[in-house]
């Protein structure tokens, strides 16, 4: 009889507490747009670029990326259109004297996906039929050159989902 | 362990201050015993995210055999960091116990281990979720749909351990502790069930456990006499 509760508890004890309440990240997340930063006249090469500043569209806040070749832009999810301006930064010893900063606006067109993944987790978003275009613009100082679409579904951020040229 | 170890051992001297002669005829008593679990009937009081009640019954069947079952309904409102629910609905387990205590004189305690199949019959409704975004850039994770999902039930096993003791004449106090391993289940589409009427909260196993304690009261029905050394 003892045996037995031991084994039961023991049984029990091992199977029956596995924490769920921590979510483990990674493909739980819903994605974001993963932009790979590329040579605009040497096409095969990656640009790494001093520093970029991204504002949404309707929005205010700003992500700065600084010293990187790849950046990422997160998607609205409750809406099938996200539109982007990207900011380049270009230090004084580039330019001259004075920092030059210069624009692009980026439009995203996709349709959402939206799925229960665990408690822990919550729910995610999975984006189709993407689409990505540069949006023109009579802005006075664009910077990039040209995009293109790598992928018409956005499950995760492991790979680029678009090639920017600059 | 400890605890009946005991509850064993405070059974055993209750019973030996009673023990005077040692040959003589005791009445078993034959009946129906019917009570409630008062940790899911207080609960009402405390938890305001909680309603439900649970009525339990078993009947003797032999000299250590009882046919066992349960029915009840439970309510229960949960709000986690990513979603909140409210889960409703009755269940009913039926089984058996086995008393494993040799009574002495006329006492009447168990010390019982059981077994139940259990069967909940419930719906869950999603109050709010949230969309796990990373950046929260946008904060339009918040999601409120009140996605209701109807028809859903559970199947699961159960293994009780516990004690009853006669403390007045017919009433009963107890302590159960139960595991129970889930079977089958129908889930709300696009979601999962997270709670269970008389089963409780859905961990990422398929395996649980649980804890009650019961009072409860014993009709005789007959009495059958045995004599004991």
């Amino acid at each position: 009889m003892r045996k037995i509760w031991f084994l039961v508890c023991m049984t029990i004890g091992v199977t029956a507490c596995e924490k769920d309440d921590i979510c483990q990240g990674g493909t739980s997340e819903t994605p974001n747009v993963v932009i790979n930063l590329y040579d605009g006249f040497d096409t095969e090469q990656f640009k790494t670029a001093t520093k970029i500043a991204m504002i949404a569209q309707g929005y205010t806040d700003t992500i700065f990326y600084k010293n990187t070749n790849k950046i990422e832009a997160p998607l609205q999810i409750n809406t099938n259109e996200t539109q982007w301006s990207l900011l380049l930064y270009i230090p004084p010893t580039v330019s001259g004297n004075d920092t030059v900063i210069m624009r692009n606006d980026v439009r995203f067109n996709y349709n959402t996906h939206e799925f229960y993944v665990s408690k822990a987790c919550g729910y995610k978003v999975d984006f189709y039929n993407f689409n990505a275009q540069l949006i023109d613009t009579d802005l006075a100082t664009p910077w990039i050159h040209n995009i293109s679409n790598l992928t018409s579904e956005i499950t995760s951020d492991d790979h680029a989902h678009i090639n920017l040229y600059y | 362990m400890r605890i009946s170890i005991f509850i064993i051992s405070f059974l055993f001297t209750c019973s030996s201050l009673f023990a005077q002669e040692s040959l003589k005829s005791h009445p078993e008593i034959y009946g129906l015993r019917i009570g409630t679990d008062l940790v899911k009937a207080s609960r009402n009081l405390w938890d305001k995210d909680y309603k439900g009640f649970d009525i339990h019954a078993d009947y003797r069947y032999n000299k250590n055999w009882y046919i066992a079952a349960e029915a009840g309904f439970e309510e229960r409102f949960k709000a986690d960091d990513q979603l909140s629910f409210t889960t409703s609905g009755m269940f009913l387990k039926i089984g058996a116990d086995r008393n494993f205590h040799q009574n002495w004189l006329d006492m009447n305690n168990l010390i019982y281990v059981g077994g139940r199949y259990g069967l909940s019959l419930h719906q869950q409704n999603l109050h709010s979720y949230r969309v796990n975004t990373g950046s929260g850039y946008f904060n339009e994770e918040l999601q409120f749909p009140e996605l209701k999902s109807d028809g859903l039930s559970a199947h699961w096993l159960e293994l009780v351990f516990g004690i009853k003791a006669e403390v007045f004449d017919h009433l009963f106090l107890g302590f159960n502790v139960r595991f129970h391993a889930l079977l089958a289940q129908k889930q709300p589409q696009g979601f999962e069930n997270l709670y269970y009427p008389g089963y409780g909260q859905k961990y990422s196993g398929s395996v649980g456990a649980g804890f009650g304690y019961t009072i409860s009261y014993l009709i005789p029905i007959k009495k059958k006499t045995t004599f004991q050394e």
